[in-house]
């Protein structure tokens, strides 16, 4: 396996799905450009990027951790937001993952250290991946295509070419069916962690410039290939869809000043509502529920004393509330 | 083969879990393995995971532990509504203390616990007894790690005769009279400034609880033995400031509406002015004495319970015994981790009780006898454990290893 051309990867998915009878080409190719608008965060009659709209890498954390980082982060501290190795929470099994990532990055000709790497995931107008904490922290990382000027700091000063993006969760490469063929592999010869840096490398990809091919690789197999036009609904779901997920590498760390919003979902905050609801008609909100209502409250304190908008997301795609 | 954390993030509240063998590191599933689930707030209920990618990201990409222990033999559970239970419970138990509770300066207040009195006859607590029972049959039972566990007991305790002990009258009347005890003076704008919040929830929740009312229409409040009485805690009130009660009509309510207006009123002074307690206080006692025109403040809403409890400082008794400072961190501390009651001085739990009638006190019959015992019973059925532990899973709840772990780190 070697470093994947997303471009001829893309062509070769679309002529694959052509080459089936459906749909009329013209749909698929109109359905990608829809993929691009979105990453982009363009409208469908638009020529220029919406403001916050697009393409963005965020990190999901629990509301009981928000007020530890925005302190961390007003106090200076180098890491607020910190690592498995940072915390010191790492077993040996699991860091040859991590080296196996390395690797992949030294093939793309990227050179990171596992210590250093922020695991964040790609989102469009999502609320991340909900299983890891219910504030999604956005970076105000920005794709690379907006014109000059417009696009807003980022954080460290890790040169943006370098960005790279697993187009899956890199766990995958020792999970079934991949890591049968990193077994078989290794039969046939090559090291067990050559065998997967291998896979890795062939489904990383540069933040600047195999996004959009790269994801639109993933969507045309995910989404029906239909003569009829994809919502944007349907693409943010296709890009970040419950477990699955396309891994950012993000470098060093970052801090509530890197922040361009945090996002919470429309069940969480509907959950909350429940929970005051029944506390003030005497039905009994139990206490794991009065906790972790007013934890998403000092999170959302702590984040207004930061300067970091809140915003409740009703579904992929389509955000509300201030 | 149990169920066994394969990434858990204590503080959120979060965790993956599988059915496989101890020790083995997630990475090496083979088929012979069972289903994981997810686990997290607020339902608290397991979920179906498809790929175990997920749980293995979740260790580096957010605050997860991999394992629990890091090092040493895994915690194990015997099926996923356990493993649901324990996640449950070390949050509850890691989000109680929050920093601050109880503001207010307990200087003064009773020192000694409620032994006597009207609860002489109530010292042992039934309420516990559903836990020993699951201790034991942990402790009969090696091969099991957790034991199923109900709260079906109603939390006031009852005599030999079948009186039902008025355990949240209890609790209020504890909290009124150690915070009442601290008074701090009108002259000291700071101090006061501290107190004053805690009082008014105080006086907001008992009120909620419609014992204000109760008492003012000349119920008797419960004798608490030496020391806990209204008379003798507004008799300790006024004797440092050289004043004495004899300067109120003689009447049964006398010295509860003195300590209602105590911790609902306000000086109308100009800040700083020095030397005006005994003009306030003579002004307290004469507005007490016309009970026939006063009656201040008692429709005042609550609108966050919980944050009311957590400005409730506990006796002193109770925070010499339990280590804690708040009525709200003792509520929280006492569902997640009873086990840590199991001795505790017979009164304690009426503090507990309090707090748990104060959160599902709007019910709708509340003319019924022991209505607020059946409320506090009602929201600690929905809040205590379901499962009991071995004790190292029962120390991961209190934090305690955590603690240790991350000390030698």
């Amino acid at each position: 396996m070697a470093i994947t051309d997303w471009s001829m990867a893309l062509a070769a998915a679309a002529d694959a799905l052509a080459k089936r009878g459906t749909p009329r080409r013209e749909y698929l190719d109109a359905n990608i450009a829809s993929v691009e608008q979105l990453l982009r965060g363009i409208g469908p009659d638009d020529t220029e990027p919406t403001d916050g709209a697009g393409a963005c890498i965020v990190v999901n954390i629990a509301a009981k951790h928000v007020p530890g980082f925005c302190n961390l982060s007003a106090n200076g501290d180098t890491h607020p937001y910190k690592n498995a190795y940072q915390l010191g929470r790492v077993t040996a099994r699991r860091e040859a993952v991590d080296d196996a990532v390395v690797e992949a990055c030294r093939l793309h000709g990227v050179r990171i250290r596992k210590t250093e790497i922020c695991f964040a995931a790609l989102e469009t107008n999502g609320t991340g991946i909900r299983f890891f904490g219910d504030m999604c922290l956005v970076l105000r990382e920005r794709p690379p295509w907006l014109p000059e000027g417009q696009a807003p700091h980022q954080g460290g000063d890790f040169p943006l070419r370098e960005l790279r993006v697993l187009e899956r969760n890199s766990y995958d490469v020792s999970r079934a069916p991949v890591n049968t063929q990193v077994e078989r592999a290794e039969v046939n010869g090559a090291s067990f962690d050559d065998a997967r840096a291998e896979h890795l490398c062939a489904w990383l990809g540069s933040w600047e410039s195999d996004l959009i091919d790269m994801l639109a690789t993933r969507i045309v197999q995910e989404l029906p290939a239909a003569e009829r036009r994809w919502t944007s609904g349907q693409i943010a779901r296709a890009v970040l869809d419950d477990e699955d997920y396309c891994e950012v590498l993000y470098p060093e760390s970052f801090a509530a000043k890197d922040l361009a919003e945090v996002r919470t979902s429309a069940a969480d905050v509907a959950a909350e509502a429940d929970i005051t609801n029944r506390e003030r008609s005497g039905e009994g909100a139990a206490a794991h529920e009065l906790l972790w209502r007013d934890q998403r409250r000092d999170a959302r304190r702590a984040l207004q004393r930061a300067g970091i908008p809140v915003r409740v997301v009703t579904s992929h795609a389509r955000r509300r509330g201030s | 083969m149990q169920w066994h954390l394969d990434g858990w993030d204590p503080d959120g509240g979060r965790a993956f879990a599988s059915l496989r063998p101890e020790n083995l590191e997630l990475l090496d599933q083979d088929e012979t393995w069972g289903p994981m689930v997810f686990i997290g707030p607020p339902s608290f209920r397991p979920e179906p995971i498809a790929n175990a990618s997920i749980a293995l990201a979740s260790s580096r990409a957010a605050a997860f532990q991999p394992r629990t222990p890091l090092d040493g033999r895994e915690l194990a559970f015997p099926n996923a509504d356990a493993v649901a239970d324990f996640v449950r419970r070390a949050f509850t138990s890691r989000g109680a203390p929050r920093g601050g509770e109880g503001g207010a300066n307990l200087e003064g207040g009773p020192r000694e616990p409620p032994l006597g009195g009207d609860g002489a006859a109530f010292d042992d607590n039934e309420f516990m007894v559903p836990w020993r029972a699951a201790q034991n049959r942990l402790a009969k039972d090696e091969a099991s790690g957790a034991e199923p566990v109900q709260f079906l007991v109603p939390i006031a305790p009852t005599d030999k005769r079948g009186i039902t002990w008025p355990s949240v009258e209890s609790g209020a009347a504890q909290l009124v009279a150690a915070l009442a005890s601290a008074y701090p003076g009108v002259d000291h704008p700071d101090v006061f400034d501290r107190w004053y919040p805690s009082a008014l929830n105080l006086h907001r929740a008992v009120e909620t609880l419609g014992l204000w009312s109760s008492w003012k229409r000349g119920e008797r409040v419960l004798d608490l033995g030496p020391g806990w009485a209204f008379k003798d805690v507004a008799e300790t009130v006024l004797g440092r400031y050289g004043l004495a009660m004899s300067y109120l009509p003689p009447r049964r309510t006398s010295a509860t509406y003195f300590l209602a207006l105590l911790l609902n009123q306000y000086p109308a002074y100009p800040v700083g002015t020095k030397d005006i307690n005994d003009e306030y206080l003579n002004y307290l006692l004469l507005i007490s004495s016309g009970v026939a025109v006063v009656n201040p403040g008692e429709s005042a809403f609550l609108d966050n319970r919980l944050d009311v409890l957590y400005s409730l400082p506990l006796p002193f008794y109770a925070q010499d015994e339990t280590g804690l400072r708040s009525a709200g961190e003792l509520l929280m501390t006492f569902v997640s981790s009873p086990g840590r009651f199991v001795k505790s001085q017979p009164r304690t739990l009426d503090l507990v009780s309090f707090g748990a009638a104060l959160l599902a006190a709007n019910t709708e019959d509340r003319t019924a006898e022991g209505w607020r015992e059946r409320s506090a019973q009602n929201w600690l059925a929905s809040s205590m454990p379901r499962w009991v532990f071995r004790d190292d899973a029962e120390q991961w709840i209190r934090g305690a290893v955590m603690v240790k772990q991350m000390a030698n780190a």
